[in-house]
């Protein structure tokens, strides 16, 4: 297969995966239903890791509720759109060449790194989480 | 001619450095992409005079230059910020810069339930810093093990995730019956 056409097959197969996790995160609650994957890092250490809470945040978006899925976890809420930003650098560079040398800037990218290190300390002390 | 290094894609695969004879002996095509110190962009095989000998009669070198996956090769030289940014890539004496897979890293971060994508961003972190300090075997070395961790965390959070999903349905199935 040349490199084009992997590309092409691995678009497709990552759209139809993202098709099928839509459904189901609107379909179902993670909350209620009781099948969905519990985190790893959390049944092994009893802590909340930087994505617990992904799968009800995600849920709670679908149906709307913003407030919600801040609650379940704010940072996946606020990495989505930064997410769609370096998406875009990445797929069309020439829209602002300042910005792709910005978001890979290891100063850029250490800030990335803090705050979720921030964020995981965080949610785990009672007095500082948010909810 | 014994420090001319050259590197090549195989696949989505970074090969290299490797001196001629090395790189004749990976299984080239016409039209992989290979660079060499010297070289401003990432050309065909097809097109280094070195490497004729390797293909027969001339192929036609009508291919675009491969750079479509390197967003830092379109930078046009007016889009240059800052008064005497060195790029060394530009002036041929280092290979396009190297992923640094933060948005992979994100994901997996708040995705998966391991800490590796944490990890993968502090490697991440390295990459364009040691590329624009000139080492470009540091950056390729901090690109890779950010990959790895992204790959790492994905594959566990997956596979246990897939486990889970299934032993649970499963369960449910048993009770059923």
């Amino acid at each position: 297969m040349t490199v084009k056409a992997r590309q092409l097959a691995l678009t497709a197969a990552a759209i139809a995966a993202a098709v099928v996790a839509v459904w189901i995160y609107r379909a179902f609650d993670p909350s209620e239903a009781g099948w969905f994957p519990p985190c790893l890092f959390k049944a092994a250490t009893g802590l909340d890791c930087p994505g617990c809470g992904t799968q009800r945040a995600f849920h709670a978006l679908l149906h709307g509720d913003l407030a919600g899925a801040w609650g379940f976890n704010a940072a996946f809420v606020l990495s989505l759109p930064l997410i769609a930003l370096l998406v875009a650098l990445r797929l069309k560079p020439g829209i602002s060449p300042l910005m792709v040398r910005i978001t890979g800037s290891r100063p850029f990218i250490l800030t990335v790194f803090f705050l979720f290190v921030a964020w995981t300390i965080m949610r785990n002390i009672p007095i500082l989480a948010p909810d | 001619m014994e420090d001319v290094k050259y590197f090549a894609m195989l696949g989505s695969q970074r090969v290299g450095p490797m001196t001629l004879d090395e790189l004749k002996t990976i299984g080239l095509t016409p039209v992989t992409p290979v660079w060499r110190t010297g070289m401003a962009d990432w050309a065909q095989a097809s097109t280094l005079p070195e490497l004729a000998s390797c293909f027969g009669p001339a192929t036609a070198p009508s291919y675009p230059p491969y750079n479509s996956n390197y967003p830092y090769n379109n930078q046009s030289p007016k889009a240059d910020y800052g008064s005497g940014y060195y790029n060394p890539q530009e002036s041929g004496q280092m290979p396009p810069r190297p992923d640094t897979y933060l948005v992979w890293s994100i994901v997996v971060t708040v995705l998966c339930c391991l800490v590796g994508g944490i990890v993968a961003l502090v490697y991440s972190s390295k990459v364009n810093s040691c590329y624009d300090r000139g080492d470009y075997e540091g950056a390729l070395s901090a690109s890779n093990t950010a990959r790895t961790w992204c790959i790492i965390s994905a594959v566990v959070g997956f596979v246990f995730s897939t486990a889970y999903v299934g032993v649970t349905a499963f369960g449910l199935l048993g009770n059923l019956l």
